[in-house]
């Protein structure tokens, strides 16, 4: 064989081997990239799961807060609510107590009607009648209770007689009218209206309260 | 010539041995390439997974939302000062009111 022959032969061989080196090479650097590559998709997967868990607990961590402040404000409101209908009550009880003392004629008159709407109530139960009222009411009515039966005479041509009972019950006015066999009575004191107007009319003193519109508001509109 | 042949067999074996460790070199060079680009990958995952990236976010949605928390309070305050004034507006009207049912109404 010919030196150069030999020496070509020689260059082929490196010149391979050389090819195949920068194969290897360009491959692995290529897997290299596509590793890479594959992590960095992965790593933003990661960032973004985290972010997305993140943001998802925060809104719920907010949405906690709000309905916690709403709920903490509904309360409040519900509260001052039914303050105010109880001073209204707690006011109006007073009133009721002091009116007698201050009214003293305008309390006969009341008191008269109080025993005619009783008798509406039970007059299918008798002829006789009881009254039971406070010490300060047995005086009052005594000087209107003739006319209570007359007015009854008057309206349904039935006489009927009410009796007054001796011992004063405690209330702050008003009157419990019963049948003489006290089987059948009529609560009408003013503990028990207010009590009924508590339940019967609740609704309505709610909207009186706290319906409406406040001048700024109506000047606004 | 048959001494020639000889060498050079011997001379293209000594080519052939240097021409595998060439590619020995690459393959060796290959696999460092590889590991590193999986250090490095493993870096860029474990510093992903590591990242507080998550609450910068929070801290940004958090303050995006004070404000109608904010918003959202000062109504339900308003609307509560709303019906103290109504209230404190309509009080003795109601107390005449509960009064006259109470004195005169047909219950």
């Amino acid at each position: 064989m010919a030196n150069s022959e030999l020496e070509a032969l020689k260059q082929e061989i490196y010149n391979l081997a050389r090819k195949e080196a920068e194969s290897i090479i360009k491959e692995a650097e290529a897997k290299a990239k596509l590793i890479i590559q594959q992590a960095k998709q992965r790593a933003e997967e990661i960032i973004k799961s985290k972010i997305e868990h993140a943001l998802r607990e925060a809104r719920r961590d907010v949405n906690l807060r709000i309905a916690s402040i709403k709920m903490k404000k509904r309360a409040e409101l519900i509260k001052i609510k039914e303050d105010y209908v109880k001073k209204a009550f707690d006011e109006a009880y007073k009133i009721i107590q002091e009116y007698p003392l201050k009214n003293n004629e305008e309390y006969k008159k009341v008191l008269f009607n109080l025993m005619l709407d009783s008798l509406k109530e039970i007059i299918n139960y008798g002829d006789e009648f009881i009254v039971f009222a406070n010490e300060r009411d047995i005086i009052l009515i005594r000087e209107v209770l003739t006319e209570v039966e007359d007015k009854v005479f008057e309206m349904s041509g039935r006489r009927i007689h009410i009796s007054i009972h001796d011992k004063p019950i405690a209330s702050i006015g008003g009157i419990i009218l019963s049948t003489k066999d006290n089987k059948v009575f009529f609560n009408n004191t003013f503990e028990a209206r207010l009590q009924y107007v508590k339940e019967a009319y609740l609704h309505k003193i709610y909207e009186m309260l706290f319906e409406g519109k406040l001048n700024d508001e109506k000047r606004r509109n | 010539m048959a001494e020639l042949a000889e060498i050079d067999i011997l001379s293209l074996m000594e080519e052939e041995r240097k021409a595998e460790s060439l590619i020995a070199e690459a393959r060796q060079r290959a696999k460092e390439i590889i590991k590193k680009a999986e250090d490095e990958a493993n870096k860029i995952i474990s510093d992903a997974e590591k990242s507080d990236i998550d609450i910068k976010y929070v801290k940004i949605e958090k303050a995006k939302y004070a404000k109608k928390i904010e918003l959202i309070e000062k109504s339900l305050q308003e609307e509560i000062d709303r019906v103290t004034r109504l209230a404190e507006l309509n009080f003795e009207n109601t107390v005449k009111y509960i009064v006259k049912v109470v004195l005169y109404g047909k219950l």
